[in-house]
């Protein structure tokens, strides 16, 4: 017996080292892409001074572009996106959006608004996907294309547009989505500077209680519900430290799904979207990264942190639990899928340090975090660890995790400021303490929901509910 | 204070540094475990603290600091922009310079370059006036240390300063930094500049990462005067590929009526797969009948570009004859070539053929059928 209690009690500390690593390596992390974020911001906020868009639109041969837009029983909120997609600031780019056989009225919605009528379209790629049952073009757009298919989810829609795609770039996005009039031309920008370039990310944003007149955003706020608010914080740590910071590393591995720039061909040598998994898009990047560096083809992936698609986000537990658990699946399945890029110097620093952190640290993390609440409570209990030590322990966790936050509402002071009433800064202050206590432990749970889940295999999106934007205009497409 | 009082200073402080560093290991040393790592934790929590409270203080200064800037730019757009509509809203007004603080004469320039940039003529030689007496100031700057900084202070002398301060823009070809070097080819390639050609041409080969459309845009706008330059660099066989591209590209997009015969030469050597689409393209654009014979042997090319090009191409150039060579390219397994084959097949108004075609069952009739309705004929 006493030998079981001993062994128990060395599993239980040596759990509890394994939680310390992890909490050091992963705030190591942390830091070191805020910092690196932090340089690179400037760097592109001095850039950009330097660059004019209008003369670049005008005079410097921009690529024609397609931008996909793949909606599911979107009928809240298709029409006004792609009103928005149509008044984009760009010279010459059509829009695609692929009904992946809605079963709500989004195509009805759609022909109705635009006017749509059958039209005869080419495949030029041959991408495995589900059936289209027919091709539309708008009588009022001439650029604005629809194919209506049978379901076969968001990958499958994007490839059939990848199937149909006569541009050499294209844009991903989601159908939801709100880009900004310039987006286009600062995504592209990347492709221009660097011929290598096959992919570049923007930023998301959060759309929820913004007003939207005509397709464009006038009044950017922050959302009234308290766990899109947490989500706007997320957002700004994800994107303006996390992302920035890996992409100052030259070791982006995440573009999301709701905007992305990607060569055509670079995509179609790679297979396009997987279908198995949830998480396409960041299995786009992994291949896209993995084909060019067994090849030893030179190419560049990056992000852009200005162009800006704005976008809803869940506003009920139930459903952005449901989506934390998806992405966690999706990270898990593209992880274990690409392994054998794991420490693995073919892979160069994608290898040997982006694929390592988002392996044991994202993927795993929540495996060991969760563990580590309950196990540190048995601790304490069984009297192993001092009861003040653990105090201690925690409240670094959480201040370190405040100022983590507040660095990234920094960084968008310094760059971008999209929040300008004063109140939402204070807002964003406060949230940025409150979200440790509830909020933090809730996602973890969510994660390890979904990190179980992608154990099991378990498939499928859930159903997200869409409350639609908050327009001033009730004006037609037409 | 001499340096050798200085030096002493420094030894002080570095003294009383390493001692309390020794108190402070030593303190730790003496603790047991537990304790050490609870002193260290709470130690880490007032930094932390401290930490979390200057970002947050900083990012109220911030926001405050953005304030004030935007109200007192705003203020100082306002009152500049009343007097600058005065002196372009009156004929024949004398010029007097708009008083700018010294504090204020980047912002003041940089203003004005925003509003040239909407303006032409007798308009924005006005603004370019205004700007003169600050512009020396500008070209200081182009020793920034930040090369995006240079490169925007470069567009700023190119648009307020041109051609007065052409020598430090020239000077910026020879930068390291693309993105200042790529700046200054951009103004240089200026179309009322075409003898700038001799200054670009030979640092165009460094631009090796640019897209090359961004290139051949750049030449193209340089205007015909500047041809008879690309069209050595196009003939050139020893020149670099990519040179040759965007000069090929540019030669297309200028409508110079003698670029098909080089790219017909070039055509012939058959060297680069890029370099023979773009030659393709000059076909396609400018070519004449007498290029058949030419293209016809290309469509059966083993390299997916080229036939692509060939068959567009031919289109543009051939008769009704060469539709059953079209026709053949329906069944290429490259789908591109098959949609360019069949639009060729448009193009020549191969109408009969093409409603045969999508009357078929061939796996690829729905090409024919976008075709036909992209002429109305559906």
């Amino acid at each position: 017996m006493t030998i079981l209690v001993r062994l128990l009690e060395m599993l239980l500390e040596g759990f509890n080292y394994l939680v310390l690593v992890y909490f050091l390596s992963l705030n190591f992390f942390y830091l070191l892409t805020t910092i690196l974020a932090f340089f690179a911001l400037r760097r592109y906020a001095r850039r950009m001074e330097a660059v004019d868009l209008q003369s670049l639109i005008a005079k410097a041969g921009v690529p024609p572009v397609t931008l996909f837009a793949p909606a599911y029983n979107e009928e809240a909120t298709c029409v006004e996106s792609i009103k928005a997609l149509l008044a984009l600031n760009y010279p010459e780019y059509e829009v695609l959006v692929i009904n992946d056989g809605s079963k709500d009225s989004t195509m009805e919605q759609l022909t109705q608004a635009f006017d749509l009528k059958p039209a005869a379209r080419y495949k030029v790629a041959d991408i495995a996907a589900a059936k289209v049952r027919s091709i539309y073009q708008s009588d009022f757009h001439p650029n604005l294309w629809v194919i209506d298919k049978e379901n076969g989810g968001k990958a499958d829609a994007l490839n059939v547009a990848i199937n149909y795609c006569r541009t050499p770039l294209f844009c991903a996005m989601d159908a939801d989505s709100i880009l900004e009039r310039d987006a286009l031309i600062r995504i592209v920008r990347p492709f221009l500077e660097d011929a290598s370039t096959v992919a570049a990310g923007g930023i998301i944003r959060i759309v929820n209680d913004c007003t939207l007149v005509g397709g464009t955003l006038t009044d950017i706020r922050l959302p009234k519900n308290l766990w899109a608010k947490f989500q706007v914080l997320e957002y700004l740590r994800a994107f303006l430290s996390g992302r920035m910071g890996w992409s100052a590393l030259n070791a982006t591995l995440i573009i999301s799904g709701a905007f992305g720039m990607f060569k055509r061909s670079a995509v179609v040598a790679v297979g396009g979207y997987a279908h198995d998994t949830v998480g396409e898009d960041m299995e786009l990047v992994v291949k896209l990264h993995r084909y060019h560096l067994e090849r030893k083809l030179p190419y560049k992936i990056s992000y852009v942190p200005d162009p800006v698609a704005w976008t809803e986000c869940p506003e009920s537990t139930k459903i952005l639990g449901r989506q934390r658990d998806r992405w966690q699946r999706g990270l898990f399945e593209v992880l274990a899928r690409h392994r054998v890029m794991l420490f693995n110097p073919r892979y160069g620093r994608i290898g040997m340090f982006a694929f390592p952190y988002f392996y044991f640290l994202e993927m795993l993390g929540p495996a060991i975090e969760m563990p580590g609440y309950v196990a540190f409570l048995i601790a304490i209990i069984w009297g192993s660890v001092s009861y003040t030590y653990m105090l201690a322990f925690f409240v670094v966790a959480i201040v370190f995790g405040i100022a983590l936050s507040l660095f990234s509402v920094a960084l968008e002071e310094l760059t971008f400021r999209r929040y300008p009433r004063t109140r939402d800064l204070f807002q964003l202050f406060f949230l940025a303490i409150i979200e440790n206590f509830g909020y933090r432990q809730l996602t973890i749970y969510w994660r390890m929901h979904g990190f179980i889940s992608a154990l099991r295999k378990v498939q499928g999106w859930g159903i997200m509910e869409r409350k639609g934007f908050k327009t001033t205009t009730g004006a037609s497409a037409k | 204070m001499t340096s050798e009082n200085f030096l002493q200073y420094l030894e002080d402080i570095w003294g009383w540094v390493q001692n309390r560093g020794e108190q402070l290991f030593s303190h730790f040393e003496k603790l047991p475990r537990l304790e050490m790592a609870l002193q260290v934790l709470i130690l880490t929590i007032v930094f932390l603290l401290i930490l979390t409270l200057i970002i947050a203080m900083g990012v109220v200064l911030l926001r405050i600091k953005n304030n004030v800037i935007a109200k007192r730019y705003s203020r100082l757009e306002q009152s500049w922009e009343g007097q600058i509509m005065d002196f372009l809203s009156a004929d024949g007004v004398e010029l007097t310079p708009v008083e700018v603080r010294k504090a204020d004469r980047l912002f003041f320039v940089q203003y004005l370059y925003r509003f040239a940039s909407r303006l032409r003529g007798h308009e924005l030689q006005i603004i370019k006036d205004l700007a003169r007496p600050h512009l020396p100031m500008v070209a200081r700057k182009l020793q920034s240390g930040y090369p995006e900084l240079r490169a925007r202070n470069i567009n700023i002398l190119a648009t307020l300063g041109f051609p007065e301060f052409i020598d430090p823009i020239i000077e910026a070809l020879n930068e390291d930094a693309p993105i200042v070097k790529m700046a200054a080819a951009r103004i240089l390639a200026d179309r009322n500049y075409p003898e700038h050609i001799g200054l670009i041409m030979p640092v165009l080969s460094s631009f090796d990462e640019w897209s090359m459309n961004f290139l051949a845009s750049m030449l193209a706008g340089m205007g015909p005067e500047i041809a008879y330059r690309l069209r050595e660099e196009l003939q050139n066989p020893e020149g670099s590929v990519r040179v040759r591209i965007a000069s090929a590209e540019a030669l297309r997009r200028m409508g110079d009526l003698a670029a098909p015969d080089i790219a017909v030469q070039v055509l012939e050597f058959g060297q680069d797969p890029e370099l023979s689409a773009s030659c393709l393209k000059i076909l396609r654009d400018m070519g004449t009948p007498r290029h058949r014979p030419l293209l016809l042997g290309l469509v059966a090319s083993p390299v997916e570009v080229i036939r692509i090009h060939a068959m567009s191409a031919l289109g543009s150039v051939g008769s009704i004859k060469d539709s059953n060579t079209l026709r053949q390219g329906l069944d290429d397994p490259s789908a591109w070539v098959a949609l360019q084959a069949v639009r060729s097949m448009g193009q020549l108004n191969a109408i009969e053929l093409l409603e045969d075609i999508a009357r078929s069952d061939h796996p690829r009739v729905a090409i024919a059928r976008q075709v036909l309705a992209e002429r109305n004929h559906l």
